[in-house]
């Protein structure tokens, strides 16, 4: 690789005039200080490039009819590839070298590779009618841009939209859910160390960014929330709240933080943190379009739709939790009576967080293209199996003793439901009889405190049956039994033993 | 498991309901009488984690202030009785009188007070003939069972409820059904299951006259006093209808009955 494209190749002492750079053939324009072995739109051991089903949709909302568009920073070949095609004519700006070169050969687009310090006014169309900067600032400069500041960069991107243009921008939460729910784990390749006020980073808190956004001359028309993560949100809600968006969005979270260790259960965090109104606070980041034409008019939810009622799941929950038996059997016997009612492959897919109750009407949330076969009793049995699993892995206060697996309690809420589960109903239903694995430290401590109470109430069971036991053994019905039965017991040894 | 959960013939019927020819062991302790309290008598010994099968959600509630868990609300057995008898779903056509309780104690704990002073204030509240169910070890005593006889009532009993699994009679409560259906009022001189038993089933309650004193009942059910102060509603001679409709809805559970297979899964039950 040639690395003359730095800027500062040196001149020779003596000279009055710097030697124009040498540029090698590329096909993307290196604006220097791009970022040399990496790649942003594969990496190894960094954030993946922002992308998802989300962005495309607001993308979607937004390009009608747009002219000159700016793709700033790194997006996935699907969302660049997406804008090329509604966008009259695209320039892109990537640090990343490889990912440069890869795009301008893939697209037809004008790529600059290198910081955004670098991207003068040169380069380039003078104004954009869209500039898409969604994955946010830090990703716009590498390790040779000592200093990016968010409020400068913001500043100048703003300086390149053209009068009634949009700007796209994001920004991740500094305490999103992710504070609640990921273990520390050591820095990544893309977290060098950074300027301590000019690291890129934006103003902390939404209220900061919002009030910071103000100071650029527009007029923020939208923003969105970003579930379950930064760089591929499947949902973007400008206010999500209530159980209607609480459901998608722990459904998201869960996904999303499925595999490692975690600090507590994803799901229940986020269903709780968006049912009680902090969906916009803990969101993990944001989108804000940005513009001076107040005129546009942008949907309030992406990714997901609105959706009436309730999951049956947290209906459940709510009355386990509230030791509300009478609710219990009704959600319970309601949910299981449509259920029977239903063609296989609504039965199939209607486990309880996926149906949504509104009053004794229910709609499944999402079709399930893996769902499994059976009868609809066993499908009964399995969807309350896969609910009392989580409630147990999510630590959730159970009325009931449920002992180490969730066989017990499953047994319990199917008999609500008049359905007597044996062992080979058990078995047909296809439920893994396995102890639960609580979903994070915080259900772990509190599953050790679960078992810890059962286990000395199985001990005082044993003692006290041991003591009925004995009580029996001395009883006089038992002796004087005994004292016929033993003699009868031993003539009938000694005669068989004759006879034979 | 325990011998309360066979007074009155509660665990036979429960069977009945649940399909089995008779009672195995209850895997838990099943409230056997209505109950200001935890669901069950004072010093009953609980062994941990066993369940707690009661009547009411009221009761629940009370005993887990008190450290009681595993509590199961099933409604009580009077309640599953009345489904098992559609027969006597309805009056008796020759329904007439009143039917009165005196309270009762038991073998350990006898009522103290004046009969005859029950005997005046039945005479002030009610018209028409009168029976008198008095609990077995009163109606064994003559002197006791003279004061109402005397006083022109018909004096019965239900039978007994049975002790240490033994004796119990099965039919206790299908007899105070029938009983019930051939009287149009229920009165006692204490808010007691036996007027929660007749007003479910369309009676008119009636609680008045001297409430006689069990002999040291525990300070921690709070008394008579207590059950006037909580349902004042309740303790008047001629209970509204919709008041006490209400009220034995809630205290028999009569919302929170479980199915026959929920009976056999919680009590540990299996059909033959």
């Amino acid at each position: 690789m040639d690395s003359k494209g730095d800027g500062v190749s040196a001149a020779a002492e003596g000279q009055t005039e710097v030697a124009p750079v040498e540029q090698p053939e590329t096909r993307a324009v290196l604006l220097g200080a791009e970022l040399l072995n990496w790649s942003d739109l594969e990496p190894l051991n960094a954030e993946p490039p922002l992308g998802g089903p989300a962005a495309l949709e607001l993308l979607g909302a937004v390009l009608t009819g747009a002219q000159h568009v700016l793709l700033a920073g790194p997006h996935t070949l699907e969302v660049i590839g997406y804008v090329a095609e509604r966008a009259g004519s695209l320039d892109v700006l990537l640090r990343s070298f490889a990912d440069a070169e890869s795009v301008a050969e893939r697209y037809d687009a004008r790529v600059f590779a290198g910081g955004l310090d670098r991207f003068g006014a040169e380069h380039g169309e003078a104004s954009y009618d869209v500039i898409v900067a969604l994955d946010g600032i830090p990703r716009l400069a590498g390790p040779d841009t000592p200093e990016l500041v968010w409020s400068d960069a913001v500043a100048q991107l703003r300086k390149r939209l053209a009068p009634g243009g949009v700007l796209l921008l994001g920004a991740a939460n500094p305490f999103g859910l992710g504070r609640l729910l990921d273990v520390p784990r050591l820095p990544r390749d893309d977290e060098w160390g950074r300027d301590v006020e000019a690291g890129g980073a934006p103003p902390a808190g939404l209220a900061a960014v919002r009030a910071a956004l103000d100071g650029t001359g527009l007029a923020t028309v939208a923003a969105y929330c970003l579930f379950p993560g930064t760089t591929s949100p499947e949902l973007a809600l400008t206010d999500p709240a209530g159980p209607g968006d609480a459901a998608p969005v722990a459904r998201a979270v869960a996904r999303h933080h499925a595999g490692g260790p975690k600090l507590s259960d994803p799901y229940r965090t986020a269903y709780d943190a968006v049912a009680v109104g902090l969906g916009t606070a803990l969101a993990p980041g944001y989108w804000f379009v940005l513009t001076d034409n107040a005129g546009r008019d942008l949907p309030e939810r992406l990714g997901t739709p609105a959706v009436p009622g309730e999951l049956v799941e947290e209906r459940l929950l709510a009355a386990t939790r509230a030791d509300d038996h009478q609710a219990v059997r009704q959600v319970v016997a309601e949910y299981v009576d449509w259920l029977q009612t239903q063609d296989h492959g609504t039965a199939a897919a209607a486990a309880t967080d996926n149906v949504l109750a509104d009053g004794t009407s229910y709609t499944l949330l999402a079709e399930d293209p893996e769902a499994p076969g059976g009868t609809h009793s066993q499908l009964a049995v399995r969807h309350l199996a896969g609910f009392v699993t989580r409630s147990m892995a999510a630590g959730v206060r159970q009325p009931w003793s449920a002992g180490g697996t969730p066989r017990a309690l499953t047994e319990r809420l199917a008999a609500m439901a008049r359905i007597e589960v044996d062992d080979a109903l058990w078995e047909a239903a296809g439920v893994a009889d396995a102890a639960v694995t609580p979903q994070g430290h915080v259900e772990q401590l509190a599953t050790i405190e679960r078992l810890t109470a059962e286990l000395a109430e199985a001990r005082a069971q044993v003692d006290w049956f041991e003591g009925q036991l004995d009580k029996l053994r001395k009883s006089r019905s038992y002796r004087v039994g005994r004292a016929i039965v033993s003699p009868l017991r031993a003539t009938y040894g000694k005669l068989r033993t004759r006879l034979r | 498991m325990h011998h309360a959960n066979h007074f009155y013939g509660h665990a036979h019927i429960m069977a009945d309901y649940a399909g089995l020819e008779y009672p195995p062991r209850i895997w838990g302790y099943l409230q056997h009488g209505w109950n200001i309290l935890d669901g069950f008598a004072h010093g009953t010994e609980f062994v941990d984690g066993m369940p707690l099968f009661v009547w009411s959600d009221g009761v629940r509630r009370r005993g887990w202030s008190m450290g009681r868990r595993n509590y199961y609300v099933i409604g009580s057995p009077w309640s599953y009785l009345l489904k098992l008898h559609p027969e006597l779903a309805t009056p008796a056509p020759d329904a007439a009188g009143t039917i009165h309780y005196p309270f009762h104690g038991w073998e350990g704990q006898h009522v103290l007070g004046d009969h005859g002073r029950i005997v005046r204030s039945i005479n002030e509240h009610e018209e028409g003939p009168i029976t008198v169910c008095l609990y077995w070890n009163e109606y064994r005593n003559a002197d006791i069972r003279h004061v109402y006889e005397n006083a022109g009532f018909r004096v019965i009993t239900h039978g007994y409820r049975g002790l240490y699994w033994r004796k119990t009679d099965e039919n206790f409560l299908l007899k105070q059904l029938t009983e019930v259906r051939r009287h149009k009022r229920v009165a006692s001189n204490r808010l007691s299951s036996a007027v929660l038993y007749g007003a479910s089933v369309g009676l008119q309650p009636g609680v008045y006259g001297d409430p006689m004193l069990l002999q040291n009942e525990h300070p921690a059910f709070g008394g008579v006093a207590r059950i006037k102060r909580m349902w004042p509603e309740m303790n008047l001679p001629f209970v509204p209808m919709d008041v006490a409709k209400a009220f034995t809805d809630t205290e028999l559970g009569n919302d929170y009955l479980a199915s026959p297979e929920e009976i056999r899964e919680l009590f540990r039950w299996k059909l033959n």
